[in-house]
């Protein structure tokens, strides 16, 4: 098996000015399965194709979540101590209990709806103030209005305290970047974290006084009163949900305009209403694969792709790989707005499959219904400026001029 | 920020963590995680009404460290 020392696939400047995808592909063709080390020590198997990354996703009994899914995820180098309490470092049956109440409270039918109205109204009035001729940069103005509408209808908040929340979550998790942490990064992001957790046990307490249940932290502060759930337990799964919402969607988002602008021809097809928005989000959703990979644990031999993976090793799962197959997508490299059957691994796959995937891709939509409806455009006038991370790919710059509808089209030929 | 003494911080510590510790222990090696400083600094502020900032717990770890560093940060305001 290839060993790979002073992997790059730990290195967040090669996400950000290498070509990961590149270098993916490699290994997928001659190393499907490998083993990348760092100088500390640290070492992990990374699998690349779609077949065995979606085999280990389905393996939640030997592959284990608890360890943390981000390689050297938090700022604890230990087992986490919100594991097993917290969806995504949950195993079943501790997982499946804590599922079943975030799920029916805030990913069911009528909140759908709400988010879906919520996210249509901001994005119509970030882009109703908007002119021929100004320059911004989308990421920072219109992409958070997406989790923002979330936020508001889950955690049942003004768009002021959403915006709060989203700019905490994204310092803590962004904390390698310089472009959201300040000059102390550590500082920032212990803080950080601290002010999302704040914020969200101070609604709990809110809820817990006032008996209202009509939002996920509302429901979930009732479980506490009725003793179904400890508070420390709503607690982290409210800043599970807060996270996985706030700083996936935006860069999905901003990475969407990016390719809307280099793929202007097609893009064409969904504004002339002859390639459908469901299509084009779901190629966009494989194309921009948002978070790259998870991390899992062995919790015993595990045979993957004709290797055998022992026991207590770490192993990561590369969705952004695995959406770039040939053996399950044609022209792989290509972004084909219409795609037929696209069965995309952007949210992973088996148990914890991303609980928000309906409210991701019900985003993503609307933006781009929002879009194509628009008598203007975005057209990119400055190179985009990447997330530092390996593990969401995503801009933090974006910087746009607004144009004309009409000649976007002229654009297009 | 209003003083915040060392035995304030052991009498918050032993109230979240439900065991003794004196003015040296180590409150991460004791068991303190981001919940139990969540839960000390709600404390805290409860009596003082400030509301401390979390980093000066992990950059103190005892809670002698810890009244330093508040004693310090506040020097500097
Ligand atoms: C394009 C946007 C998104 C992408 C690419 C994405 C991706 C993922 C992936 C790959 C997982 C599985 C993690 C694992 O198996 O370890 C996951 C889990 C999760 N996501 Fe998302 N996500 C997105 C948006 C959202 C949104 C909008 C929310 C909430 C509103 C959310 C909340 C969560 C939560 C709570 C989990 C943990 C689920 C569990 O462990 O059972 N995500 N996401």
């Amino acid at each position: 098996m290839l060993v790979v020392e002073d992997s790059p696939l730990y290195s967040a400047e090669f996400f950000a000015v290498g070509d990961p995808y590149a270098y993916l592909a490699d290994l997928r063709a001659e190393h499907p399965v490998s083993i990348h080390r760092r100088p500390d020590g640290y070492e992990f198997y990374a699998l690349t194709r779609y077949d065995d990354v979606y085999a280990a996703y389905i393996d939640h009994q030997r592959l284990s979540s608890s360890y943390g899914t981000m390689i050297d995820g938090s700022w604890h180098p230990e087992k986490d101590t919100a594991s097993g309490r917290m969806l995504i470092v949950a195993d079943p049956p501790a997982h499946t209990a804590i599922k079943r109440p975030v799920k029916h409270s805030g990913f069911n039918r009528a909140m759908l709806g709400n988010t879906g109205r919520t996210v249509r109204r901001n994005i119509r009035a970030a882009l109703a103030e908007l002119s021929v001729g100004d320059r911004l940069d989308f990421s920072r103005v219109v992409a958070p209005e997406l989790p923002k509408g979330v936020l508001e209808v889950l955690f049942g908040v003004g768009p002021k305290d959403a915006a709060v929340l989203l700019e905490a979550t994204r310092t803590m998790i962004g904390y390698r970047d310089g472009a959201y942490a300040g000059t102390s990064p550590l500082d920032s992001l212990v803080d950080a974290q601290l002010e999302v957790l704040d914020f969200v046990d101070d609604l709990i307490e809110q809820r817990i006084d006032s008996g209202a249940d009509d939002d996920m932290i509302g429901y979930l502060a009732q479980c506490v009163v009725r003793g179904e759930m400890t508070r420390d337990v709503a607690l982290l799964n409210g800043l599970n949900v807060a996270v996985g919402g706030n700083e996936t969607t935006p860069h999905t988002a901003s990475l969407a305009v990016d390719t809307i602008h280099h793929e202007r021809a097609q893009w064409q097809r969904v504004v002339d209403g002859d390639v459908s928005t469901e299509l084009a989000t779901q190629e966009l959703l494989r194309w921009t694969s948002t978070n790259s990979y998870v991390q899992r644990v062995t919790v015993a031999d595990v045979e993957i792709g004709g290797y055998t993976i022992p026991a207590n090793s770490f192993v990561t799962l590369w969705n952004m790989s695995a959406n770039r197959d040939a053996a399950v997508f044609d022209r792989p490299d290509d972004f084909v707005i219409d795609r037929p059957d696209n069965r995309q691994i952007a949210f992973g796959a088996g148990v914890h499959r991303c609980i928000g995937a309906p409210v991701a891709t019900l985003e993503i939509q609307t933006l781009i219904e929002e879009l194509a409806a628009w008598d203007k455009a975005f057209v990119v006038v400055d190179t985009p400026r990447k997330l530092h991370s390996n593990f969401m790919l995503g801009l933090t710059e974006l910087h746009v001029e607004v144009v004309g509808a009409e000649d976007a089209k002229d654009l297009a030929k | 920020m209003t003083d915040i003494s060392t035995a304030m911080i052991i009498a918050c510590v032993q109230k979240v963590l439900n065991k003794d510790i004196t003015e040296e222990t180590d409150i991460f090696a004791a068991g303190v995680d981001s919940l139990a400083v969540l839960r000390c600094r709600a404390l805290l502020k409860q009596q003082t009404g400030v509301r401390v900032p979390g980093h000066v717990f992990f950059g103190g770890r005892t809670p002698a460290g810890i009244a330093e560093l508040i004693g310090a940060e506040n020097a500097g305001r």
